[in-house]
């Protein structure tokens, strides 16, 4: 394969939190080495809860702020270090979408000047050129040029003030977009069309994403390849087949397991699967693996050497010196499946339910690191 | 309208089974809402809710699912009695055979919090960041009985931290909530709601602000309570997932409307109404391999402004007629305890 569209190695992003008076208080250790690759027309999920650092490490991609250390290279750019001009210029083919449209459009412009901003800002065509680009770009993510040009976002719905974001984003031919919950505020008739949208520029346009959610099923359904990370630091990634599949890392089964499913006849997700207790502060992350605080398949081992992401089946990578591997697909699924296939509209499951470590008659397979 | 009591939960344990039974004793459901309609009135008039008709049996989870503008937290707040001055309330809403509407404020108060309670959405938002947790959850207790000691009210306190898992209860007690995480704050909003033992919890998309991790947490102490309380619970959800987990009944509802009532494992296995079917096509499945395209269904919900002839989902829905667009379905029983409004049911041979 020739070089990767985005190649991130070693990243690393910190804050330091001060206390009383300006005083250091500690230093939160956001992003810690983390290293990944987006191929061209790849996209590459990205999921983690809530102070995982998914977002500080998107943030570092873009060098907004600058990151404390590590390398991000774009179309063959190093990014970290260059100079404002020449990093603004590198930057051009990789756009942003984030959560709230409402936010991140200014309410007072009309969509037309929202799209055509970054066309100006890079001085691209004439005023005439950028107008026919304008509806152009506005026509292809499913807006009326006519209808919605000169609306200001209040005058639009949720979905279509994104549909204007992802219309900016697309204003200056990217290779690139990085989706920050992108989708995760609307509704789900609307999730589904700005989804499928996403999905239609994805193979008519080529461009990549580096899709960022905390909805695993939303990220599975985008997803060529998937990275599952966890206080700062990637502990798993593969792609999204298998990772889903055969999840390797106890935390993405955790993840799995948490997940309540659409369909009743699937035993009561959550239920007795539900990790303890809540992610560690990242100001003082556990020592050796972060996660060993809530895994149930901790051992000693696991405080003192923080475990290498290590490819353990194709691809297919874990940062766990106890893994969890599914062997064969838990036969009563297949079973209940075929019984009930053709009148239930929800979509029969492929994927039997992960045995987790936790329910003590069905021990997971443990492969030992060699 | 059935009062679905009849049988017991399909999650089946027989706590639950001798709850149910107890609950259906004592005669009617526990709430019951007939034809509400709540209007705000502004610059226009907005029906955020329009003859919506359902009952809670006691101690059943009733999940209400719906999108942005679909009523369903409207409907619940106007059960509260927490909407504004601008919002016009009409219909019935019995409580235990007591008439919410137009009660005067004080009787309104001691039931509010006292026999029916909620939790919301941000709980950071809902709690005092000024107040230490516990003088929050023992002003909760001595807002509904004034008698309580002091003491007695720790006690009570404690108690209630240590029933919804609140780890090292004695060491929050004297803690603010910025201290908490956003699911442990959570937990201390389920211990003040439960303070004076309701009948009926709202839980108003109580967990979608909480990680998934969090989220299974505290839907499984929702309903590990639920059982040992006997309480019914409304629980407003956009989440199908999760109304298809924890809840006996699912209501859908599109445009003010309830559009399919029934128990969740029917509701689930025999989609009728064209809306639900579109919201569960709509939904990314783990199940599913990636890039697979979604059945999406395009268009807007409707202008609640603009009075609804027909069918509010007409105008988006794949088997809409003319009839549709002109004739409002009627929502009712169509099927044992299955309930829809739909001119086109799916999977349902037209009637001649």
């Amino acid at each position: 394969m020739s070089e990767p569209l985005l190649e991130v190695s070693n990243l690393v992003q910190e804050f330091t939190v001060r206390g009383g008076g300006g005083v250091k208080a500690g230093v939160v250790h956001a992003v810690s080495g983390v290293s990944f690759s987006v191929e061209p027309g790849e996209t590459l999920g990205l999921v983690g809860e809530t102070g995982s650092g998914k977002s500080t490490l998107a943030r570092a991609v873009l060098q907004a702020p600058r990151p404390k250390s590590g390398s991000v290279r774009f179309r063959g750019t190093e990014l970290v270090g260059l100079k404002h001009r020449q990093l603004v210029r590198a930057r051009r083919h990789m756009q942003l979408v984030f959560q709230d449209p409402f936010g991140s459009l200014d309410p007072k412009w009309r969509a037309r000047a929202l799209v055509e901003e970054p066309l100006v800002a890079f001085k691209v065509g004439s005023k005439g050129e950028r107008r026919r680009r304008v509806d152009e770009l506005l026509d292809v993510v499913g807006l009326d040029p006519s209808r919605f040009g000169n609306r200001r976002p209040r005058e639009l719905s949720g979905g279509q003030a994104q549909r204007v974001a992802i219309a900016r984003a697309l204003a200056l031919d990217p290779s690139l977009i990085i989706c920050d919950e992108a989708v995760s505020s609307l509704d789900v008739l609307i999730r589904a069309q700005v989804l499928n949208l996403l999905e239609r520029l994805r193979s008519e346009l080529g461009l990549a994403y580096l899709f960022i959610a905390h909805d695993l099923a939303l990220v599975k359904q985008v997803s060529d390849r998937v990275a599952v990370m966890y206080l700062g630091k990637v502990v798993e990634i593969g792609p999204a087949d298998s990772l889903y599949r055969e999840p390797l890392h106890p935390y993405t089964v955790a993840l799995l397991a948490s997940i309540p499913s659409p369909d009743p006849e699937q035993p009561q997700a959550p239920v007795g699967k539900a990790i303890h207790g809540e992610p560690p502060s990242p100001i003082d992350p556990p020592s050796g693996c972060r996660f060993r605080t809530r895994c149930p398949r901790a051992q000693d081992l696991c405080a003192t050497l923080e475990p290498p992401l290590r490819e353990l089946a194709a691809n297919h990578y874990a940062a766990c010196h106890f893994p969890v591997t599914v062997d064969a697909p838990a036969p009563e699924a297949s079973a209940e499946e075929a019984a009930r296939a053709e009148s239930t509209p929800t979509v029969p499951v492929a994927t039997p339910t992960v045995p987790v470590a936790t329910q003590p008659s069905r021990p997971p397979t443990v492969r030992r690191p060699s | 309208m059935s009062a679905n009591d009849a049988g017991p939960a399909a999650t089946g344990e027989p706590a639950v089974v001798s709850q149910a039974e107890e609950g259906g004793a004592a005669g009617g459901p526990l709430l019951e809402v007939t034809d509400l309609r709540v209007d705000f009135h502004g610059a226009r008039t907005v029906r955020a809710v329009d003859g919506l008709s359902y009952t809670v049996p006691r101690a059943r989870t009733v999940a209400l699912i719906g999108e942005s503008g679909s009523g369903k937290t409207v409907s619940s707040r106007a059960i509260m009695g927490l909407l504004p001055e601008s919002a016009r309330v009409v219909g019935s809403i019995r409580f235990e055979g007591e008439e919410l509407i137009g009660l005067p404020e004080p009787k309104m108060r001691s039931i509010r919090g006292g026999s029916i309670a909620m939790i919301f959405q941000d709980p950071a938002r809902s709690l005092n960041p000024t107040m230490r947790i516990g003088a929050q959850i023992t002003e909760a207790i001595h807002t509904h009985d004034r008698s309580v000691s002091d003491a007695a009210a720790f006690d009570h306190a404690i108690e209630l931290m240590e029933l919804v898992r609140l780890p090292a209860a004695r060491e929050r007690f004297r803690q603010y909530p910025h201290q908490l995480s956003g699911g442990m704050r959570q937990r201390v909003m389920i211990a003040m709601a439960l303070s004076a033992r309701p009948k009926l919890l709202i839980a108003d998309e109580a967990t979608t602000a909480l990680d998934v991790t969090t989220q299974a947490q505290i839907m499984e102490l929702l309903r590990d309570l639920q059982r040992r309380l006997g309480m019914a619970v409304i629980m407003i959800s956009h989440d199908l997932g999760l109304a298809a987990s924890f809840a006996d009944d699912v209501l859908v509802m599109y445009a003010g409307r309830a559009v399919e009532r029934a128990p969740t494992r029917k509701l689930f296995s025999q989609v009728r109404m064209q809306y639900t079917r579109a919201l569960l096509g709509a939904i990314p499945r783990l199940e599913n391999p990636p890039h697979l395209p979604l059945a999406a269904v395009p268009g807007q919900p409707p202008d609640l402004s603009v009075q609804q002839l027909g069918c509010p989902f007409a105008p988006r829905c794949p088997a809409a007629s003319q009839k549709c667009v002109e004739v409002r379905p009627p929502f009712a029983e169509q099927e044992p305890e299955h309930l829809w409004a739909c001119w086109h049911p799916a999977g349902v041979e037209p009637r001649s």
